[in-house]
């Protein structure tokens, strides 16, 4: 599914990642670890393609195709969704119509047919009952007013209505109590699949509790130090992060 | 002759005179109006057009920025074939249609409700009648000093006189629709009087087509809101790229009162809009919103006069710019709060999106408060769409152009939002949906 290879991103002038090799294949759950400023957030935002994280060496491949050059849209189009640490709050555009005009964007991409309003409806019903979005937060502007918690669900909820191949979900579980990352725990959940992907980005080591990931990789300046099992999480969370940090540098 | 001073004019001032010249025995009226007219006319000849020296039209030299003036607008051999497309189209109204500057029989909509009684002021003048020419007097004379309103008095061919009566809710809107045709080059002056009866309640939609053809339009429209009434009024400028609109409301809000004023302006090479609102009564609310839409090398300006004359007045002025290119829109607000006018209530707030590095904006807010129990605030901002929430859209795979458009519609949605017929502000969204999606919003 996704191929990085020799990932080299300068942001502002200043290098951020120093050869980043990933291997995600189909199907599979890799857990991405670091302590901060390690470069997560770059590395999401790179494979999400964000204006301003300039690769200057290294490809990433999707599907077998070098993405580096494309832009967001093109990305989230053939299957790149990056789930936001910080949802955005958009006063003025209502939620339903960020959905929709979304969904039928990338459809239109590919050549497909944009969905009728009322099978749209039927869609947006269907997938929000399970993650708890109400039909008020529907209508509010985009985020606005939604508490940490009804943010990440809405984060959800566009990926369970875009179906992407990649799901890459930056940090997550920030600000979210344990309720809360329960029912969003639970939507990723139910996105997994044989024929999907996922990146989880995260700090610590409870979210992994929730999403189990297939695979740890442990992210340190701007470098994976270290791979390895679900338990590499564990260990990290018993130990710190210093030791990989060391072994790094 | 010794201390005579020389006057250099430019050719749009000679033009100008000239005109007054050619067709001024023309223009309809009796005695008192072809007198006014006059005065009118020497007041401009004195001043000539404003440069950026006269504070009101700092940012608006019209001296440098008009740079010709047509001859009176030749009227029309067939109306019907002026209408094109109809931006309005949808909106259930009645219409009251001018082109070139003359009430159009055909294309107006004869069937007015029940306390809504028209006049046109071409006829009103035609046939004498003292009352109206004394009230189309009264409806600029506090603006004597004004280039744009003496040309207007100059020249005025035309207009409608609204008279709602009181208590009457009129449903429908009423249109004053402006359209300017044929291919040459023609100056158009129009004065409207609103008169809304006590406690009355109605929404008129002012709106202004025309071709690509370089025409100038002059309009004057008066609106007299009685005691307790309401009145929606969205202008909706639209005119041709090339065209010169100069655009004056004058508003008298009495007692509890209510004025909603939507002002759109996205079409005209150069363009201005003048709002005055003056409150003669206590309890008196006026809503004053507005969008400008400025691409290539347009020039828009809004100048606003808020005269809080009396106690317990509330005012809001929310206005929008959203200018790329080398355009460039003008915000000029100033709300007088006199000494006994406390317990005013006046806020005012201006906000550009600059979508280019040579795009302009210039904002001049002013709060001159002589009384001292008043809450007034002002606030202008100026900057770029934000490239976090654009990031956002593009990463849900809405492509660039969409998500800016969609943002630029949000940015404006508060202001749109001003305009309580809804079957209106369906209309005006859709003009700006439309001028979105024509590229203009683009950098």
């Amino acid at each position: 599914m996704l191929e990085i290879k020799n990932l080299h991103v300068t942001v502002d002038g200043r290098e951020i990642l120093k050869g980043i090799d990933l291997v995600v294949p189909t199907g599979e759950v890799h857990a991405i670890m670091g302590p901060n400023g390690s470069g997560k957030s770059t590395l999401s935002y790179t494979i999400a393609g964000r204006d301003g994280y300039e690769v200057t060496e290294g490809q990433i491949l999707f599907k077998g195709e070098d993405i580096v050059g494309m832009t967001a849209d093109e990305r989230a189009a053939r299957g790149v969704f990056l789930a936001f640490q910080y949802p955005l709050e958009i006063p003025g555009v209502a939620t339903m119509t960020f959905l929709k005009t979304a969904l039928n964007s990338q459809r239109k991409a590919r050549g497909e047919g944009e969905m009728s309003t009322p099978d749209f409806m039927r869609l947006v019903r269907e997938k929000s009952a399970l993650l708890k979005v109400t039909q008020d937060m529907l209508k509010r502007p985009l985020n606005v007013g939604f508490s940490g918690g009804e943010k990440k669900r809405n984060e959800v909820l566009q990926m369970a209505l875009l179906e992407p191949s990649l799901c890459v979900l930056d940090e997550t579980d920030s600000g979210l109590d344990i309720d809360a990352l329960k029912v969003v725990s639970d939507g990723v959940n139910a996105l997994r699949s044989p024929d999907r992907s996922m990146i989880v980005i995260t700090h610590y080591q409870r979210l992994l509790d929730h999403i189990v990931p297939d695979v740890v990789h442990v992210l340190s300046k701007g470098r994976i130090v270290k791979t390895g099992g679900k338990d590499l999480a564990l260990e990290l969370e018993a130990r710190g992060y210093a030791d990989f940090v060391e072994d790094a540098a | 002759m010794a201390g005579e001073r020389t006057i250099r004019r430019t050719a749009a001032e000679e033009a100008i005179l000239e005109r007054f010249g050619v067709a001024g025995a023309d223009l309809p009226g009796n005695d008192a109006v072809a007198g006014w007219r006059r005065t009118a006319l020497d007041a401009f000849a004195e001043k000539g057009l404003p440069t950026r020296r006269v504070e009101a039209w700092k940012y608006t030299d019209l001296k440098r920025l008009m740079t010709r003036a047509a001859p009176i607008a030749a009227p029309v051999a067939d109306a019907t074939a002026v209408l094109g497309h109809d931006p309005l189209e949808g909106v259930e109204r009645h219409r009251l249609v001018f082109v070139n500057g003359r009430y159009s029989a055909e294309l107006s909509d004869a069937g007015l409700p029940e306390g809504v009684k028209v006049m046109t002021v071409a006829e009103a003048l035609a046939s004498g009648d003292a009352a109206i020419a004394d009230a189309l007097a009264e409806a600029s004379a506090g603006l004597a000093g004004d280039a744009a309103v003496s040309l207007n008095s100059a020249f005025l061919t035309d207009g409608a006189v609204i008279r709602i009566a009181p208590k009457a809710k009129i449903e429908k809107p009423i249109e004053l629709a402006g359209l300017f045709a044929g291919d040459e080059a023609g100056a158009v002056a129009l004065r409207h009087l609103v008169l809304v009866g006590a406690d009355a309640s109605a929404d008129i939609v002012e709106s202004w087509f025309g071709p690509d053809v370089a025409y100038e339009t002059n309009a004057l429209t008066a609106l007299v809101l009685g005691a307790g009434a309401r009145l929606g009024y969205t202008r909706l400028q639209a005119e041709g790229a090339a065209a010169v609109h100069l655009g004056t409301i004058a508003a008298s809000i009495a007692a509890s009162a209510s004025l909603e004023l939507f002002n759109l302006m996205l079409g005209a090479a150069v363009s201005r809009a003048q709002l005055f609102l003056a409150f003669e009564g206590e309890g008196g609310n006026a809503d004053v919103r507005g969008a400008t839409l400025g691409a290539g090398r347009q020039h828009a300006d809004v100048t606003m006069m808020v005269d809080h004359a009396v106690p317990h007045c509330t005012s809001s002025e929310t206005l929008k710019a959203v200018v790329g290119g080398e355009a460039r829109a003008v915000f000029q607000g100033n709300i007088l709060v006199r000494q006994h006018a406390q317990h005013t209530d006046a806020r005012m707030m201006l906000n550009a999106l600059l979508r280019s590095p040579d795009a302009e904006f210039d904002a001049k807010p002013e709060l001159e408060i002589y009384a001292d129990d008043v809450q007034c605030a002002h606030g202008a901002t100026s900057g770029a769409l934000d490239e976090n929430l654009l990031f956002y859209l593009l990463s849900r795979g809405i492509p660039r152009a969409e998500a800016e458009e969609l943002l630029i519609v949000a940015f404006l949605g508060q202001v749109l939002a001003g305009i309580s017929n809804e079957a209106v502000a369906g209309a005006a969204t859709a003009m700006v949906e439309a001028w979105l999606a024509a590229g203009r919003g683009a950098k």
